[in-house]
C-alpha cells in the first residue's frame, strides 16, 4: 500500500543550524528505507552563510516560507521562544504547509532519531486515520515511570503523522492555536511544550489513531518494555525489525549518557540498546556534528547582539496580542520598543520593568528587599547585579537603569 | 442482555444523591438497581434495606477495605479509589459490564445504547470535551483539562474481557497510593491516570457522544433536548457556589438551557433527606476516642509503610498504638511528636524555632495552640488533639 500511493507522502524535520548534522542523519537514514517519499528539513533559524542548503540531503525549507498568520507573526514567533521550544511549536505549521503543496500524508519526525525500516504502520494508517499518534507506554510499567510520563503526555511528540481531510486540518488550526503561547516546559500548570496538547487530541478529534506498535518509536521512556535486541547488525524490537529509534535528550557531548532527562542513566545500563546510542553518534560525527553544533542559533540575542533573557521572552509571552505595538522586538533601540519597555522604571522609581517580573517570581527575593523602590533599593540593585543577572540570564546592557 | 451493573460510590453524606441518581436511573430503566458502594458506614443513620439501590459497606469487600487504607486517605481520596475497588469487585461478582456513574449524576433519557456500547469494548471512557473549542477562553478550558485530565472519571464502562480486567487491575494498583491531588507530580486524583489508557491498554473505546456526560465544562457545546445523563460534578446545593466549587465564579446564567435543571435537582435533593444527611459526619475521620484525624497524620502513617504495623488498628487509642505515639514527647522533650513531625516539614517553621526541642518549645507550642487547628484543616478546638499542648 504504501509503495503504490508514496507520491502523495512526504516526511519533515525541523531544526536549528546547530542541530543540522541531526537533520542530515535522519534525512539519509529515512530516505535509504523509503527512496520514494520527499523528505523536508525547516529551518528553525537563519542559514546565515553556515551552509550551502543545495549540498544537504534533504529539501531545505525556510521559515519565511511558512504562513504563521502574517508578517508580525513571523517576527514574533522567533522572539517568544527559545531555540528548543520555537522548533517544537512549529511543528503543526510545517504539516500544515507540507499539505498545502499538496502531499496527503505527512509524518513528522524529530530532530534526534534514526529510522531503521520502512515506517509502513505510519503511512498506511494514515490511508484511513485523521491523526496517529505513538503512545509513550503500550502497556503499564512502573508508577513511577508513569508518572513521568504524564507529566512529559500520554503520546510522544517524536512521531505525528497527519492526514489530509477536514479532521487533519481542525486538529492542525486547534494545535497551531495551542502552541503559539504555550509551548513551553512548565510541568505544574500541565504544560510540556508542544506535547501535553496531544493528551486533549482522542477525545476531541475525529478519526485519531493510537499506534500500539512497539517498533516504532523506540526511545528512553520505553527501552524497559521494548526489549531491544541487535542480530546481524540488525536493531530488533522482540523479533520484529525497529523502524524509529528515538534519542530524545541525547547528546554527543555527552555519549555516556542515555538521555539528559535522567542524568543518572548510562549507556551500559540500557543492554544491547547502548550498541544503537553509539551508531547514532558515529553518524552525526560523520555528519559534522562537531562543525554545526558550533554555528551560531540567529535569534539568540536582539539584534545589536545583546543575549535575550528567558524572563524577557516570558514577558512577551503573557502580553499575547498585546506586544504587537512594540514592533520588531529584537530592535533593542526602537523608542517606543520592547526592550524600552522592559527598561522602563515603575512608579518613577529605580525598579525596572524586567526586574519587577523577577520580583514577582520570587519570595525570597521580595522577603530579602521589602522595600526595593525605597531603604533596600541599594541592596537589591546589589542582589540584582551580583546574583539577578547570573540566575536569570540577563546580560550587562539590560541592567542599566537599576539602582546603583 | 448480558449481565449489567451500574454503581456509583458514596460517602453518608451523599446518600440523597444516590436516591436521586437511583430514581432518575429507574424511571428509564425499571429493571435497573443501581448499586452503591458506601465508603462510609451507615452507623444506624439509615436503613440500607430501605433505599431504592442495593447497598455494599466498603469495608467488607476488602482491599481498600482495610482499616490501614482507610485511615491512610483523607475522606475525599477513599471515595474516589473506591471507585476501582467497586469496579473490580462486581466483575469478580460476575456483572459482565460495570457502568460507573458518579452519584451527583443524573439520568434524563434512555442510556440503552449507552449499556449496549460499553459491553462491546473492554474499557469505555469519556472526555471532558468531544469536540474541539475555539478562542482565548477555550485555551484556558483546555488547560484546566490538561491539568484534570483528559477524561471524566464521573462515567466510564468496563466489560469483563482481558483487556478489561488489565484495566481495573491496574488502576487499583495505582490509586492505593497515587489518589491524590499533586499536579506537579502528575496526579488528580484518579483521573489523570486515566490519560495513559488509551496507549497502554486494548480495546479501549473513547465515547464522543454529547448525550452523556453533559456538565458545566461543556454546556456551552451542548443541547438539552439531546442530554440524557446530566452530571452535577462539583454542585453543592447548601455551599455558597451557584454552580460548582471547582469553578466559584460560574453563575447559573451560564448554563444556559440547563439552568433550570439545578433548581429541580436542588429540590429533588432537599425531598430525599439533602438537610439531614449534610450533617452527617465521615465514619473514618475521626479516632476511636472522637478526635478529628488531622491530614498530617494520615500522612504521616502512610510514610512509615509497614513500619506502622506494630501500632495495630491506626483508629485506636490505647496504649501503643499510633494516636498514643503521636501525643508523646520526643525525646525527652515533651514536645508531641505531631508538632515536630509538622515542623519537620514546614520549611518556614524550621527558619522560626529553630530548636523545636529545646529553647523554641515554647514558641512552637504556643504557635501550634494558635494556628494549627487552621492550618491542618480541622476547625474544632485543639484540646483533644493527640499531644495538645
Amino acid at each position: 500500500m504504501l509503495r503504490r500511493a508514496a507520491k502523495d507522502c512526504a516526511a519533515a524535520t525541523i531544526v536549528a543550524k546547530p542541530y543540522l548534522s541531526h537533520a542530515r542523519v535522519l534525512a539519509r537514514s529515512f530516505r535509504e528505507h523509503h527512496p520514494q517519499i520527499p523528505f523536508f528539513t525547516l529551518l528553525a533559524d537563519e542559514v546565515g552563510g553556515c551552509f550551502d542548503p543545495r549540498a544537504e540531503p534533504y529539501e531545505l525549507i525556510e521559515l519565511r516560507k511558512l504562513d504563521l498568520g502574517g508578517a508580525r507573526e513571523q517576527v514574533a514567533y522567533r522572539f517568544r521562544y527559545e531555540q528548543q521550544e520555537l522548533s517544537y511549536a512549529l511543528t503543526p505549521h510545517l504539516v500544515e504547509h507540507l499539505q498545502q503543496r499538496g502531499y496527503r500524508r505527512v509524518v513528522f519526525i524529530k530532530q534526534e532519531s534514526l529510522v531503521l525500516g520502512r515506517l509502513a504502520p505510519m503511512f498506511d494508517a494514515l490511508s484511513t486515520a485523521s491523526v496517529v499518534l505513538t503512545p509513550h507506554l503500550l502497556a503499564p510499567s512502573t508508577a513511577a515511570q508513569e508518572l513521568m510520563v504524564l507529566l512529559a503526555g500520554a503520546f510522544n511528540g517524536g512521531i505525528v503523522g497527519v492526514a489530509e481531510g477536514a479532521d487533519g486540518r481542525a486538529f492542525l488550526r486547534w494545535w497551531q492555536d495551542r502552541v503559539r503561547l504555550h509551548c513551553v516546559r512548565d510541568v505544574a500548570n500541565g504544560l510540556h511544550f508542544e506535547q501535553r496538547w496531544l493528551d486533549l487530541v482522542p477525545g476531541q478529534f475525529e478519526g485519531v489513531h493510537p499506534l500500539r506498535d512497539p517498533a516504532v518509536n523506540v526511545g528512553h521512556w520505553n527501552l524497559a518494555e521494548r526489549a531491544v535486541r541487535i542480530r546481524d547488525g540488525r536493531v530488533l524490537v522482540g523479533d520484529e525489525p525497529c523502524l524509529l529509534f528515538r534519542f530524545s535528550g541525547y547528546s554527543p557531548q555527552e555519549r555516556g549518557r542515555v538521555t539528559a532527562y535522567v542524568p543518572q542513566r548510562t549507556l551500559a545500563d540500557v543492554g544491547a540498546a547502548g550498541a544503537v546510542f553509539e551508531r547514532f553518534c558515529a553518524q552525526l560525527e560523520a555528519a559534522g556534528w562537531a562543525q554545526s553544533s558550533a554555528w551560531p542559533y540567529a535569534w539568540a540575542t536582539f539584534s545589536d547582539g545583546v543575549a535575550i533573557p528567558p524572563i524577557a521572552r516570558e514577558l512577551y509571552r503573557e502580553l499575547g496580542d498585546g506586544a504587537a505595538r512594540f514592533g520588531d522586538p529584537f530592535r533593542r533601540d526602537a523608542p517606543g520598543g520592547f526592550a524600552a519597555w522592559l527598561g522602563e522604571p515603575l512608579d518613577g522609581g529605580p525598579v525596572t520593568r524586567l526586574w519587577q517580573a523577577v520580583l514577582d517570581r520570587r519570595e525570597d527575593v521580595r522577603r530579602a528587599f521589602p522595600d526595593p523602590r525605597g531603604a533596600d533599593s541599594e541592596p537589591f540593585a546589589h542582589w540584582a547585579g551580583l546574583h539577578g543577572a547570573r540566575e536569570y540570564g540577563v546580560p550587562a546592557e539590560l541592567l542599566a537603569g537599576l539602582a546603583r | 442482555m448480558s449481565a449489567l451493573a451500574v454503581c456509583t460510590a458514596i460517602r453518608a453524606n451523599y446518600l440523597p444523591h444516590a436516591r436521586v441518581l437511583a430514581q432518575s436511573l429507574r424511571r428509564h430503566h425499571p429493571e435497573s438497581r443501581l448499586q452503591v458502594l458506601l465508603a462510609d458506614e451507615a452507623g444506624g443513620r439509615f436503613d440500607p434495606r430501605d433505599e431504592p439501590f442495593a447497598v455494599t459497606e466498603l469495608a467488607t469487600i476488602g482491599g481498600l477495605g482495610s482499616r490501614t487504607r482507610l485511615f491512610r486517605g483523607d475522606e475525599k481520596e477513599v471515595v474516589v479509589a473506591a471507585k476501582a475497588e467497586w469496579i473490580a469487585h462486581l466483575l469478580a461478582e460476575g456483572a459482565e459490564r460495570v457502568l460507573f456513574v458518579d452519584a451527583d449524576s443524573l439520568v434524563l433519557g434512555d442510556l440503552a445504547a449507552l449499556f449496549e456500547r460499553i459491553g462491546e469494548h473492554a474499557v469505555t471512557l469519556v472526555p471532558h470535551q468531544v469536540a474541539p473549542l475555539h478562542g482565548p477562553p477555550a485555551i484556558a478550558q483546555d488547560l484546566l483539562q490538561l491539568v484534570a485530565g483528559t477524561f471524566n472519571g464521573g462515567l466510564l464502562g468496563v466489560s469483563d474481557r482481558p483487556d478489561g480486567d488489565a484495566f481495573v487491575a491496574w488502576w487499583r494498583e495505582r490509586l492505593r497510593d497515587g489518589c491524590r491531588f499533586d499536579v506537579a507530580a502528575g496526579m488528580h486524583y484518579d483521573q489523570r491516570w486515566l490519560d495513559l489508557v488509551p496507549g497502554m491498554f486494548g480495546d479501549v473505546y473513547i465515547l464522543r457522544d454529547p448525550a452523556y456526560d453533559t456538565a458545566y465544562w461543556n454546556v456551552a457545546q451542548r443541547r438539552a433536548a439531546d442530554c440524557r445523563l446530566f452530571h452535577f460534578s462539583g454542585f453543592e446545593a447548601l455551599g455558597p457556589w451557584p454552580v460548582t466549587r471547582w469553578a466559584p465564579q460560574l453563575g447559573l446564567d451560564a448554563m444556559g438551557e440547563f439552568a433550570p435543571l439545578f433548581d429541580s435537582y436542588r429540590a429533588r435533593l432537599e425531598q430525599q433527606g439533602l438537610h439531614e444527611a449534610a450533617g452527617w459526619d465521615y465514619a473514618y475521620g475521626r479516632f476511636a476516642d472522637g478526635t478529628p484525624i488531622p491530614r498530617l497524620a494520615r500522612t504521616v502513617h502512610a510514610q512509615l509503610g509497614d513500619a506502622a504495623q506494630r501500632f495495630g488498628d491506626p483508629f485506636a487509642c490505647g496504649q501503643g498504638g499510633f494516636h498514643a505515639w503521636l501525643a508523646e514527647g520526643v525525646g525527652d522533650s515533651g514536645v508531641a511528636r505531631l508538632w515536630h513531625e509538622l515542623w519537620q516539614r514546614r520549611p518556614d517553621l524550621g527558619a522560626a524555632f529553630a530548636d523545636p526541642l529545646g529553647a523554641d518549645r515554647a514558641g512552637l507550642e504556643r504557635w501550634a495552640a494558635q494556628h494549627a487547628p487552621q492550618e491542618l484543616g480541622i476547625d474544632e478546638p485543639l484540646r483533644d488533639w493527640p499531644g495538645a499542648p
